[in-house]
């Protein structure tokens, strides 16, 4: 037996199968994230056909993935909650209503509205102060806003600051949180305050979560036509991959985000669709 | 003469008297003719005719009265003619139930079970005669009769 | 020779990246054909000790042999030395019985006098119609038809009595040899036992004699406390306030809920949620598994099924399953009616060290079914650890004034169904120690 010879070929033969089995890896791996333009052409000309238009530069060209992320609801429970934010023990008023002498707070699942007693009154301050006051009052209140992405618009009196939660660049679709700053008696001209806030929000924790395959976005799209009335015309506007939590109708102290694409469309009806490849 | 004759008169009226009086005696021993004053303090159910044999080396007494009835069992000796105690005070609790085990060691066996509640006092008296294994094993195994025979 | 060397290390390199690159595609599921996966498969299959419910369904709660002497009366239970051994011997008479042709009416009386002389009593948690018992020990039923008995005794004169629902039936046979099984046994007890005497012995369940508590015929008294061993209550599912998610990961297997398509949260009171298309599984803090179906429910049988028996058994496994996968070691056994009819609520009973665990209502687990769907289900999760330590219980009759007591001043007539040594168990954790269970079966006010 010369067992040199036979190293050479064991050595010859073991590296063969080691590249045939490394190429066929990264090949599927391949496969699998890219999505051949074809597959998308038709399943536009599939919606078209069942009078949902869309346009083709909004899909994305790569399949996406995504980790599962355990987030933590601000509110834990309902009582300790309201008197957290409002600063003093309230009286409650029945299971999802509380109240103290100066403001109120509404609760549904794991939504929330609160709002001071005194009447709104215009207020000559500028957005960034507006920003300011409203980012101040939510950290303050254990929401984590430094990775939300943060919008403005005017209201009435004053602004509304829209705070949009993120986890690794997608939106958390359940933290939302519409704060109205503006002025009030007893803080006018320049001082506004923050005078209501309604919404939820979940706070990711640093757990990191398993990655999970996700479906192909053609297949998202197919879903689409099962959810759209085919009678009305309707084009879609939005295809955002984020996250979410599904049943917000009753209170989660914590939960486990969902990876969801949401779909907007031109009458501004949203649609949320478990990302989840179930195979 | 005379004094000997009213000292003994004395001593009988006394033990004689002994049973009627003191009804929280009985501490350690009762005497084989003492009576109650009640009648239906206790009802025994087993055995329901107040005597029974058994081959077994044990029978098992029951009764019921009412709450709050302290129980004591005594065992007739032939031999001193005394009634030791064998069963410590029991009071029978909100069921109403009362039952104890008691060992078999003559061929006839009495017991004296005294019930007192209050003012009141039951005396009652059970027999235990013992019959060799062997007879009842062959009668044992005709199903109907055992359950009477053994009552 | 150093060239020989490198070759050498080269190759042994070779080879363990090919193994990597191969786990590599053979785990991943990507590479492999969806839904199989022959390793998962294989990890799955962990067998836990200890019987499965399933393979026990006609196994008793406890076997009591009587001697015809009331200080020589045995109680032995699952967990006793010999119970196996006398429940065969038994089962091979029962199977006999059960296909025999000579079936005659008997009376209490008769009952009675078989207990009180040398027989063997077998008492189960749950009734039986006969065909499913005889189904159950693997006879055809022959000429018999008994709706719901729950207890049977072998006496050893040749004949099998049944106290059913609808009277007392006595089958004759060949010769049931008990005799010697009964002799063996009872010069192998080396315990002092306790005096053990029914209540029909005693005449406690008779009305004579002014009595407001009557006891069951059937019910033992035990003319001393009864010995058991001290239980540890654990919660496998949360422990410390840390929940042991390899227990939870697998409960959600038994019951079909794909990891990959549930939806997770904890509500405000620390229970965990898993929602999915087939319905909703909740798992208390305090360790209590609830499953509600939504739709048609979650089905427990690959074939259709619809009798009794072949329900029952799949259910049993079903119940396995479940323990097997919160890594419950505890025993259990079936404790609802299985009659003709097929019943749609099943329950099952812990048995910890051979007595029953007890809660303050309710039972271990329930299932509603619905053809061969579950439509809910609920289990209190628990697992019980006998420590080495005993203890004694009480008299009966302490226990038994204790609970009458409560019903003192407004009861004319009391009349208790059963009484036997148990668990109780008011789902708090840690230590359990044995007492007697008392069921009332009904109060006469005054």
């Amino acid at each position: 037996m010369n067992w040199s010879r036979v190293k050479t070929i064991l050595i010859m033969l073991f590296l063969f199968t080691d590249i045939m089995l490394a190429f066929g890896i990264i090949m599927s791996d391949h496969r699998a994230s890219v999505i051949e333009p074809e597959i998308i052409s038709n399943a536009v000309q599939l919606l078209s056909e069942r009078g949902i238009t869309i346009n083709p530069d909004i899909i994305p060209k790569k399949n996406k993935n995504a980790d599962y992320v355990e987030a933590v609801n601000v509110i834990s429970d309902y009582g300790s909650f309201a008197e957290a934010i409002m600063g003093e023990t309230p009286d409650k008023i029945d299971d999802f209503s509380y109240e103290t002498e100066h403001d109120t707070i509404v609760f549904s699942g794991d939504r929330f509205v609160y709002s001071i007693k005194k009447a709104a009154l215009p207020c000559s301050g500028d957005e960034s102060h507006a920003q300011e006051t409203a980012a101040e009052f939510l950290s303050g209140h254990d929401f984590n806003i430094s990775h939300a992405d943060i919008k403005c618009e005017k209201n009435e009196y004053g602004f509304d600051v829209i705070f949009s939660g993120m986890s690794e660049k997608k939106p958390i679709f359940n933290s939302n949180i519409r704060v109205s700053v503006t002025g009030t008696e007893g803080s006018s001209g320049e001082a506004a305050v923050v005078t209501k806030v309604a919404g939820s929000w979940f706070n990711p924790t640093d757990e990191k979560g398993s990655e999970i395959k996700l479906k192909s976005i053609p297949g998202i799209l197919v879903e689409l036509i099962s959810l759209i009335d085919s009678s009305e015309k309707t084009s879609v506007t939005g295809l955002t991959l984020g996250y979410t939590v599904f049943e917000d109708d009753t209170l989660h102290r914590s939960a486990t985000l969902i990876p969801a694409w949401r779909i907007t469309l031109d009458n501004d009806r949203e649609y949320f669709l478990d990302a989840r490849n179930t195979d | 003469m005379k004094k000997r004759l009213i000292s003994l008169l004395l001593l009988l009226m006394v033990v004689f008297a002994m049973p009627c009086i003191s009804y929280a005696a009985y501490e350690t021993s009762i005497p084989y003719s003492a009576q109650g004053n009640s009648s239906n303090l206790i009802y025994i159910k087993r055995p329901q005719s107040l005597s029974a044999s058994t081959s077994d080396k044990s029978y098992t007494i029951s009764a019921v009265g009412a709450q709050g009835t302290k129980i004591k069992v005594y065992k007739y000796d032939e031999s001193t003619g005394t009634c030791p105690i064998i069963k410590s005070e029991k009071t029978i609790g909100a069921s109403g139930l009362y039952s104890t085990v008691v060992d078999l060691p003559n061929a006839s066996n009495t017991f004296v079970v005294y019930a007192e509640n209050g003012s009141s006092a039951q005396v009652v008296k059970i027999q235990i005669s013992k019959v060799k294994r062997s007879t009842v094993d062959k009668l044992k195994s005709v199903t109907v009769n055992v359950l009477n025979f053994l009552k | 020779m150093k060239k020989e060397r490198i070759k050498s290390i080269v190759l042994i390199l070779l080879i363990i990246t090919n193994l990597v690159l191969a786990d590599k595609i053979l785990a991943d599921k990507k590479l492999w054909l969806s839904g199989y996966n022959f390793f998962a498969n294989m990890r799955n299959n962990s067998r836990r000790n200890g019987t499965q419910i399933a393979e026990s369904l006609a196994v008793p709660e406890k076997i009591i042999m009587n001697t015809g002497y009331q200080s020589s009366r045995f109680i032995y239970n699952r967990t006793s030395d010999n119970f196996n051994d006398i429940f065969n011997s038994a089962k091979e008479v029962l199977q006999t019985a059960f296909e025999s042709k000579n079936i005659f009416s008997a009376t209490n009386e008769d009952w009675y006098a078989v207990l009180s002389a040398q027989s063997l009593y077998l008492s189960y948690p749950c009734t039986f119609s006969s065909n499913i018992y005889a189904e159950l020990i693997g006879v055809n039923s022959g000429e018999l038809n008994l709706e719901s008995f729950s207890d049977i005794a072998i006496s050893d004169n040749g004949s099998v009595y049944i106290n059913d629902a609808s009277g007392i039936y006595r089958i004759s046979i060949p010769s049931s040899g008990i005799g010697e099984i009964i002799k063996r046994a009872a010069s192998e007890q080396t315990d002092e036992d306790a005096v053990i005497n029914y209540s029909f012995d005693l005449n406690f369940d008779k009305d004579f004699g002014d009595q407001k508590t009557f006891l069951s015929p059937m019910i033992l008294i035990y003319s001393s406390p009864f010995q058991a061993h001290t239980l540890k209550s654990e919660n496998p599912v949360f422990k410390d306030d840390e929940v042991i998610s390899r227990n939870v990961e697998n409960i959600l297997s038994a019951f079909s809920i794909a990891p990959n398509s549930v939806r997770r949260y904890t509500e405000a009171d620390g229970s965990l949620v898993f929602v999915e298309n087939n319905g909703i599984l909740k798992i208390s803090p305090q360790g209590i598994l609830t499953f509600t179906a939504s739709g048609t429910g979650l089905r427990f049988s690959q074939s259709n099924i619809n009798d009794t028996y072949s329900i029952s058994s799949k259910l049993a496994a079903f119940v396995d399953n479940v323990n097997n996968a919160a890594g419950i070691n505890t025993d259990m056994c079936i404790t609802s009616r299985l009659s003709e009819t097929v019943p749609q609520l099943y329950t099952f009973d812990y048995l910890a060290d051979g007595l029953p665990v007890k809660y303050t209502s309710g039972n271990a687990v329930s299932i509603e079914i619905s053809g061969n769907y579950i439509k809910s289900y609920r289990q209190v999760l628990r697992n019980y650890i006998i420590q080495e330590q005993t203890a004694y219980s009480p008299m009966y009759i302490e226990t038994l004034d204790r609970i009458i007591a409560k019903y003192q001043n407004s009861m004319k007539e009391i009349h208790i169904n059963q009484m036997y040594p148990s668990y109780p168990d008011d789902l708090t954790e840690g230590e359990k120690n044995a007492d007697w269970y008392i069921d009332i079966d009904n109060v006469l006010a005054q």
